[in-house]
């Protein structure tokens, strides 16, 4: 009994130390869980990339679900995720909309003129304003936003094949039987 | 010669580092202090270990741009708050607010400090009978 309580301090002193332990190994940033999900999208009035004169109010990108992706030119990993969302662009059954955040309006044409274009419509936030209303706190990152306007999923990171399978076509194949 | 390069490195060179800082400037000492306050008291969710007036990163550089207009319209410290917890969860504040889901966080303290003070007494009175009974 006695040599068992003598026990006690010394679980507590191996708790801390792996405590200790693990802050000491490389770890990577604790992922914020999007506010957005369920929520309807935020409103915005933005310019097209592709066109100044033209002016989008999100209402006019509802009416089917729509894969909203925020990149930029200069976010490496956008680069790498660009062959999976031209893929995705071939089959030809969702509407991807890209949000180019706080970049260059010629660097963006030209990078989606060099690389191929996967957007439906590609709306210019050189501001970050509107990435802000999103929650947005890097790139790339991606939603899933219903027929109404209802924001269904965020995924921060580089989309692939995988989380493809796993995480957003079962959500899409949801939204596509209501 | 040295004395004057000393005095480059020392003097001049901070005035100029000082000099590019970006500057907010406010209607009034009250809306500068509102503003200090938050971006001391929100996270850059980008970094996270640092508030978003010691950050440098592109984002805590558009938030506190947002959080100036804000302070500028006159937006209360709350309602600046409330803003940015919509839209980053409260990952965003570095104080954490006492609700529901952060009960161990702030309880606990309490909690232990209570458990000793009740078993502290008990303790330091069992070992003096054990002494007095030697």
């Amino acid at each position: 009994m006695k040599t068992l309580r003598y026990c006690i301090p010394l679980v507590f002193l191996v708790l801390l130390f792996g405590l200790l332990w693990r802050s000491l190994a490389p770890h990577d940033e604790v992922e914020i869980p999007s506010t957005m999900v369920g929520k309807v999208m935020p409103a915005f009035y933005l310019s097209d990339l592709r066109s100044d004169s033209r002016i989008i109010h999100s209402q006019e990108l509802l009416g089917t679900p729509i894969l909203f992706n925020v990149w930029a030119t200069w976010c490496i990993t956008c680069m790498a995720e660009h062959a999976f969302l031209m893929k995705i662009k071939q089959q030809n059954q969702i509407r991807i909309i890209g949000l180019n955040y706080r970049d260059d309006q010629t660097a963006a044409q030209q990078w989606l003129k060099t690389h191929g274009d996967p957007y439906q419509t590609v709306l210019f936030d050189p501001t970050g304003k509107t990435a802000i209303d999103f929650g947005i706190y890097g790139t790339p990152e991606t939603f899933i936003i219903d027929q109404k306007g209802i924001v269904r999923y965020r995924y921060a990171g580089m989309l692939t094949q995988e989380v493809w399978q796993t995480e957003i076509v079962p959500i899409f194949a949801a939204l596509n039987k209501v | 010669m040295k004395l004057k390069q000393l005095a480059w490195i020392f003097l001049i060179i901070p005035m100029v580092c000082l000099a590019v800082q970006p500057l907010y400037s406010f209607h009034s000492i009250e809306q500068q202090q509102r503003f200090t306050t938050l971006i001391g008291e929100l996270r850059c969710v980008v970094c996270q270990s640092q508030s978003l007036a010691e950050s440098n990163a592109p984002l805590a550089h558009d938030i506190k741009q947002q959080i100036y207009l804000m302070v500028q319209d006159d937006k209360s410290e709350k309602m600046i708050k409330q803003y940015m917890v919509d839209r980053y969860g409260d990952a965003i504040l570095y104080n954490p607010p006492m609700q529901l889901n952060t009960t161990i966080l702030w309880g606990l303290p309490f909690v232990l400090i209570f458990t000793v003070l009740i078993a502290l007494p008990v303790w330091v009175g069992k070992q003096k009978k054990m002494v007095r009974e030697k």
